[in-house]
């Protein structure tokens, strides 16, 4: 694994092998992506986070016939690869990244007012021997907190051309795009001794010197809003308001708009299934097709609600503040405070919380909670665990104070929350293993953010999600609806009212072949083959087991199946004419849905995200064999405590 | 990868710096793997700088430091390979 497994942005277009490529090589947080999107008008995401873009996307300045290729590579402090992603920039330099060259010159893009701390990684650019030319970004705020520069100092310091610009206004573009077209003007600059820190230290302070820098003070305004915001008490308040309200509006907020597209659909699959009369094809286009693009759709509200929230916070500063107060308790997961937006949102639903890993600077802290953020209790398995709570627990059940159904869905979601961080422990341990990576958080001053910069991340992240996600997603859907519902029995059916028909073509359909295929597997955990049709059925979406079970039993309303569930008995086998949802067997399949990987959503957005099938191999297979165990000894404690 | 804070020498690092109190970098504790290292200089660890402890993390870690022109949380583990000289 190395870098090359981060994500692909939709923002990447193929490149014209003809042009000329400058990259944009900076330290993260300096504005690069912003002052990219200004020069290509393609958009790539930008933040006020550092290490936000993680993977090299491509865009063109064109003049008439000139075109010059611009590649915006992540934010990095140092040219000397201390992480998988800081190797995408070394790879690229060196022209070993896949599928684009090595630039033919360097656009070194620095928050100015870090121009002192960046001049350790402009030395290291101007020593790869490309031209180089400097653009400085944030000149307003370097201004307006008394900070001083001569720049044609500094570019006669340095030996290359220097601009300023202030990237999120626009200020100073149209100099920095000529100079881009202009780039074989740029001169080589003689290379600064790179390789002894005292050597270097005295080079930063001869260019400091020669350029009349003195440094911006500290934001008095950052600092006073920080003595609030990360005040041990008021500080993990606010965080804990933010935070309520992030999630009050991924859960909620999302839910009116999710409720919307679901009917939309659903009117129109019965529109499109009445107007083309009672066939297979009425029921492909009504069921498969529609249905599966309102299922790919509904997760668009969360989507765009997380990102905008995401974005809002990353480009306020507020993110790499929540990072910090909550580094300490992930620590003891091995990941930092940057993975918890990416667990928290995966309450909601892992696909915006895989997605939204995307904010993480290294490629083993993302996929380690790519793979572990599944584990937490995401809002489909919510109705199958209202189900069979319900089957579990009597509605009056009381502990102490407490109902007892509440307090058993509080203890799942618990066990969902505390199986994430052990999995992600044990992840980063063996396979995702940290290899000496050091923990280290920029904080930002606030800033305001850009709206433009906004709207493009959740454009980016809502179309990447549907072009790249959603067509797989509807094939899946598509593939399900052919399970279930072949092979034909019409003739068979033709007599049968419509729950009675429904039941016995998925009684006789492909999907009950592999219901009773697997229900050897199964069986010590007390499944048969119907249980097993509806987990064949949750793949879709873990949801869709409470209706695939009211299927199967013909149950009146599909959607509430408890009653017709509590009589189910066993037809074959030892335990014929016994109750199927008794205690041990409710507990087992409780514990199956806290573990098992049954989204097939998610795994194709794991894949899209981390560029490889490799792992949401991997998380299938280990939260399948997890699952299987935890609902065994589920099984087992139950009936032993049960007698 | 833990150090003790105070260091064989008698001088001292950078995890022992108490908030509110500033010191001077003297250089990168020897020993220390030169990927850090080199990290731990872009980052603005240089000898010579004065490195202000802001604050820690309600749990204890991290802690903010400022350094130069920039605010930048360390955990103690990585804190402890920066050689520091406190100032009173």
């Amino acid at each position: 694994m190395s870098g090359r497994d981060t994500h692909s942005s939709a923002t990447q277009v193929r490149t014209d092998r003809f042009s000329a490529t400058v990259a944009l090589v900076g330290p993260p947080n300096a504005g690069k992506s912003s002052l990219f999107n200004h020069l290509t008008g393609v958009r790539a995401h930008t933040a006020n986070y550092p290490g936000v873009t993680v993977s090299l996307a491509l865009g063109q300045v064109r003049s008439g016939v000139e075109v010059v290729t611009v590649a915006d590579l992540p934010g990095i402090y140092g040219l000397s690869p201390a992480s998988p992603d800081e190797q995408i920039v070394a790879d690229h330099l060196a022209g070993t990244a896949p599928g684009v060259g090595a630039p033919e010159a360097l656009l070194l893009v620095v928050d100015v007012t870090t121009l002192r701390r960046s001049l350790s990684l402009i030395a290291q650019a101007l020593a790869t021997g490309l031209p180089c030319a400097v653009a400085l970004t944030m000149t307003d705020e370097f201004h307006a907190r008394g900070g001083h520069l001569d720049v044609p100092a500094l570019s006669a310091a340095l030996g290359v051309p220097v601009y300023e610009t202030v990237a999120h206004r626009g200020t100073g573009v149209a100099q920095v795009r000529a100079a881009v077209l202009d780039w074989p003007s740029w001169p080589v600059a003689v290379p600064p001794p790179t390789d002894d820190p005292v050597e270097l230290g005295a080079w930063i302070s001869s260019v400091t010197d020669r350029a009349g820098y003195r440094p911006a003070h500290a934001s008095s305004a950052t600092r006073g809003v920080d003595r609030v915001l990360l005040h041990p008490m008021w500080g993990v308040l606010v965080f804990l308001a933010v935070m309520f309200g992030f999630f009050q509006v991924i859960f909620t907020a999302a839910a009116p708009a999710m409720d919307l597209i679901e009917t939309f659909f659903g009117w129109l699959g019965d529109l499109a299934t009445a107007g083309l009369g009672d066939s297979v094809l009425a029921d492909f286009i009504g069921t498969a097709l529609i249905g599966g693009v309102g299922g790919v759709l509904v997760f668009l509200p969360q989507i765009t609600l997380l990102f905008l929230m995401v974005s809002l916070l990353e480009q306020i500063g507020y993110l790499s503040r929540a990072a910090f107060l909550m580094d300490r308790v992930l620590a003891v997961s091995g990941l930092d405070g940057r993975a918890f937006v990416a667990m928290l949102s995966s309450v909601a639903c892992a696909i915006p919380g895989i997605m939204s890993t995307r904010t993480m600077p290294s490629s083993r802290d993302r996929i380690a909670t790519m793979l572990s953020a599944p584990l937490m209790t995401c809002s489909a398995r919510l109705p199958v665990y209202l189900l069979l709570v319900a089957l579990l627990v009597p509605t009056d059940a009381t502990w102490g104070p407490f109902g007892l159904q509440g307090v058993t869905l509080f203890l799942l979601y618990l066990a969902g929350g505390l199986s994430a961080l052990v999995a992600a422990r044990v992840l980063k341990s063996t396979v995702l293993r940290r290899g000496g990576l050091p923990f280290f958080l920029e904080l930002p001053p606030y800033r305001l953010p850009a709206p433009r910069t906004v709207l493009l991340a959740v454009w980016d992240a809502s179309w990447s999600f549907l072009r790249k996600a959603g067509t797989i997603i509807l094939l899946a859907n598509v593939v399900l609806w052919v399970l279930i519902s072949f092979p034909a029995r019409d003739t068979e059916t033709a007599n049968l009212s419509e729950p009675e028909a429904a039941a016995y073509v998925l009684d006789h359909s492909y999907a009950a072949g592999i219901g009773r295929a697997v229900e050897p597997v199964f069986a010590p955990l007390g499944f048969d083959w119907r249980v097993d049709v509806g987990l064949v059925g949750a793949m879709a979406a873990r949801e869709v087991f409470v209706s695939t079970m009211g299927q199967i039993v013909a149950a009146e309303d599909a959607e509430d199946p408890r009653d017709a569930l509590a009589d189910l008995t066993y037809t074959s086998g030892p335990h014929a004419g016994e109750r199927i949802f008794t205690a041990p067997t409710t507990v087992a399949l409780l514990a199956f849905f806290v573990y098992a990987m049954q989204c097939m959503a998610t795994l194709v957005v794991m894949r899209r995200e981390s560029n490889s099938w490799r792992w949401p191999v991997i998380a299938f297979t280990y939260m399948s064999a997890l699952a299987w165990g935890a609902a065994f000894v589920a099984r087992t404690v139950t009936a032993a405590l049960t007698g | 990868m833990t150090v003790p804070e105070a260091l064989v020498d008698g001088s001292e690092s950078l995890a022992g710096l108490r908030r509110g109190a500033s010191a001077a970098v003297t250089g990168i504790v020897p020993g220390t793997p030169p990927a850090l290292a080199r990290r731990l200089f872009d980052l603005g660890f240089r000898p010579g700088i004065t490195v202000d402890c802001l604050r820690r993390a309600p749990l204890g870690s991290p802690t903010v430091y400022r350094v130069g022109e920039t605010d930048i949380c360390l955990r103690r583990g990585e804190a402890a390979h920066i050689r520091v000289e406190f100032l009173r």
